[in-house]
């Protein structure tokens, strides 16, 4: 009989991770299941315990409570070298004294791994990073855009099967971070890493990962793909952290099994089909700035608002107009510039959107502004 | 009137030539900004503008009078590194009133200045609280008044959100722009992002290795950039490699790598010149029905990524090249990696330009 040698499957595990610093709770009761071959990302504001997070998966910090579990196995008192775990936090330290080819060839070098083999890649990842000209270079010779490429590549060609990075295109000039944030998505996935990534920036969330985790405050309020996690955020705080978002009040008038009838508290009357809550209840409606429409027209219709136009902004191929309502709320709206758009500041219009693109809250206890406050 | 005017300004470090003769005039009131990637010679500039840099060559004006010789204090200038580098064991008064005692300022001429500054931010209820209890749109109008309180109209700011998070960011350099528009102040401003320069700029000056390579408007850099470099900097696009096979006075029929023929818009090329069409992702239309207009091209989806607002799809042409289409959500079809299409896009939405004499990877270097 052949005895298979099953292979522990790189997958991290978090359960009821709890973290204090003095009376400051960093984390609150995390649990993570981040599979084998996944893109995870851990997205949040400044404050929220991402990093805090890597450092426990790393080994660099120790949990007050809960477990930690890497490849099947409880890693709590695994030492941080053991845990067979790459990491790229934002102090990337690369070796002063090594030339970036050395830099990014170390992990498989001292592996002793074919040169043949891992030279090839590391070569190409290098072209990737468009960094291939510098590889004779010392990392003091380079900008810290440059060196933070470098610690990209050295942490991609490591060896190690799980990924943990800190903010990994970080200090970046805006255009190359958007170019490397879909390279770097295929690299993890080329090479059939675990990525386990932390950002504040939830567009590059949206564009590298699998699976996004939104953390506030030291817990998370939401995991999902980032499909599930647009098309239904469970949170005032998620759809607002995830783009430009207009937010009506007002109250359930009446309703049927699937549309209710919302009397804005400022005036006017939205249909909607999403978070049936009962007659009388209080609630906050959340539109995006890209699911509202202008017409210049038709008034009168379900979901048409008027007002008139206040601001608008171009911004790389769509505009931002700024829309004062009649009932007094300001509403952001954004739509592709097309060469013949012609809506201009103080033109009265009617602001149209579809019943299902609303999505229905409660109203928070403390407030709107408390409910999407970072902290 | 021109309230900051460089002319023929140059400045070299070793053997580096950091700014290579830059000419620049910044009209009153306006909001320019320098944008261009890193080491391009943006910071210099503003240091040159404020005098903590001397130029090698050239002339440095600030309303009518060469300020070459002027030291940096007495430019009347407000230089901000960063907004929110407030200093945070000092109340919102005491970081507005720092620079005027600095300069020896009487009392009475201190609250007088301190208070005006802080009623036009909309602060003056406020002055006694420290920064930690301040949100970070307060902690921008301290900045902001703490850089004029000593006077200056003029204001530098080196990426002076760099070290926010995007969603705070993304509110702020609106609010930026309104606070110098409401106060009526001239402000340029450095930064290598380009969706923070057109939120915040009047106009956007685009710097690449040392030199200006275009001034202009947000919506005309994006829709006329003059090579290139900048259609690619500003914004995304995808570039075809062709030919010009006919050449009216506004239209060209050209010929890309396989033989297909594509039309667009452009002027001043001739038959037989080598050109490259750029297509920014968002005029690109996939399997659009009816006459969309005359360019077809057939290829497979390599890659998509759901974006939210819009769904990005790389399609690999039969001639080999990659197209990059940004397809609205709310067009409802997913992609498959593989699938068969057909890509449409407009005569006039496409970008001609001839052929870089550096090859085109060299045109494109952020490098």
């Amino acid at each position: 009989m052949i005895c298979r040698v099953v292979m522990p499957l790189p997958e991290v595990k978090l359960e009821d991770v709890m973290k204090k610093y003095g009376s400051i709770v960093a984390l609150d009761g995390v649990n993570l299941h981040v599979a084998d071959g996944e893109y995870f990302t851990i997205v949040g504001p400044t404050g929220a315990g991402k990093t805090t997070t890597l450092m426990v998966i790393a080994g660099l910090v120790k949990p007050d409570h809960g477990s930690v579990c890497i490849d099947g196995r409880v890693v709590n008192d695994v030492l941080p070298e053991e845990r067979n775990v790459g990491f790229m936090f934002q102090s990337f330290d690369l070796f002063p004294h090594l030339s970036v080819w050395d830099n990014v060839t170390y992990g498989p070098f001292v592996r002793g791994w074919n040169p043949e083999v891992y030279g090839k890649s590391a070569r190409e990842m290098l072209e990737l990073v468009h960094l291939a000209g510098r590889f004779d270079a010392f990392p003091r010779e380079l900008s810290g855009g440059m060196q933070q490429r470098i610690a990209l590549v050295r942490a991609l060609t490591s060896g190690a099967r799980i990924l943990l990075l800190d903010e990994p295109l970080g200090s970046l000039d805006a255009k190359i971070r958007v170019e490397l944030r879909y390279e770097l998505r295929s690299l993890v996935k080329d090479l059939r890493l675990t990525a386990i990534h932390v950002t504040h920036d939830m567009e590059e969330a949206m564009i590298v990962s699998d699976r996004i985790a939104i953390l506030r405050k030291g817990r998370i309020l939401q995991v999902g793909t980032p499909h599930e996690v647009y098309s239904n955020p469970t949170s005032l705080f998620v759809i607002n952290f995830m783009g430009e978002t207009n937010f009506l009040e007002g109250i359930v008038k009446n309703r049927g099994e699937n549309w209710a009838n919302i009397e804005l508290r400022n005036g006017g009357n939205v249909r909607v089909t999403n978070g049936m809550m009962g007659v009388e209840k209080d609630v906050v409606l959340a539109i995006r700035s890209e699911d509202l429409f202008f017409n210049k027209r038709r008034v009168g219709e379900t979901n048409s608002l008027s007002g008139y136009i206040e601001g608008s902004k171009f911004i790389s191929g769509y505009i931002r107009y700024e829309v004062r309502l009649d009932n007094g709320e300001h509403i952001i709206l954004r739509r592709l510039a097309s060469r013949n758009d012609s809506f201009k500041v103080s033109d009265r219009v009617t602001v149209n959107f579809s019943p299902e693109k609303v999505l229905v809250y409660p109203c928070p206890e403390g407030g709107l502004e408390r409910a999407l406050s970072p902290d | 009137m021109p309230d900051v005017k460089l002319v023929n300004v140059s400045k070299r470090f070793g053997k580096i030539v950091a700014v290579d003769r830059v000419s620049l005039s910044v009209h009153d009131g306006e909001y320019l900004t320098l944008l261009g990637p890193s080491g391009c010679g943006k910071t210099t500039v503003l240091r040159i503008i404020s005098g903590l840099t001397n130029p090698d060559e050239g002339e440095v004006y600030v309303g009518e009078r060469l300020v070459n010789d002027v030291p940096v204090e007495e430019r009347g200038i407000g230089f901000v590194f960063q907004l929110f580098a407030v200093f945070p064991h000092l109340t919102v008064w005491e970081n507005v009133a720092f620079g005027p005692r600095v300069l020896g300022w009487s009392t009475e001429r201190i609250e007088e200045e301190c208070l005006r500054v802080l009623r036009m931010v909309r602060l003056e209820n406020r002055i006694d609280a420290y920064p930690n209890e301040l949100s970070f749109g307060e902690l921008q109008k301290v900045g902001l008044a703490r850089a004029i309180a000593t006077g200056s109209k003029i204001l530098l700011l080196d990426e002076p959100l760099g070290a926010l998070d995007a969603k705070v960011r993304g509110e702020l350099r609106l609010e930026l722009r309104r606070l110098v528009k409401d106060l009526g102040l001239t402000a340029i401003h450095v930064t290598h992002d380009q969706e923070e320069a057109m939120v915040v700029s009047d106009r956007i000056a685009v710097m690449r290795k040392g030199r200006i390579v275009q001034v202009d408007t947000p919506p005309r850099l994006y829709s006329h950039p003059e090579n290139v470099f900048l259609v690619n900097f500003i914004g995304e696009a995808s570039f075809l490699e062709g030919t010009v096979k006919n050449a009216g006075k506004t239209a060209l029929v050209v010929e890309i790598r396989d033989g297909s023929i594509i039309r667009v818009s452009g002027k001043s090329f001739r038959i037989g010149d080598r050109v490259v069409v750029a297509l920014r992702p968002e005029y690109v239309k996939i399997n659009a029905k009816g006459n969309v207009g005359l360019n077809r091209l057939h290829g497979r989806v390599e890659r998509t990524k759901f974006v939210g607002w819009f769904t990005r799809v790389e399609v690999r042409l039969d001639n080999g090249d990659l197209i990059v289409v940004e397809e609205p959500m709310s067009n409802g079809h997913d992609f498959e990696v593989g699938e068969d299409l057909a890509l449409t896009f407009r005569p006039r939405d496409a970008l001609v330009f001839h052929y870089p004499e550096e090859g085109l990877q060299r045109a494109l270097s952020l490098e």
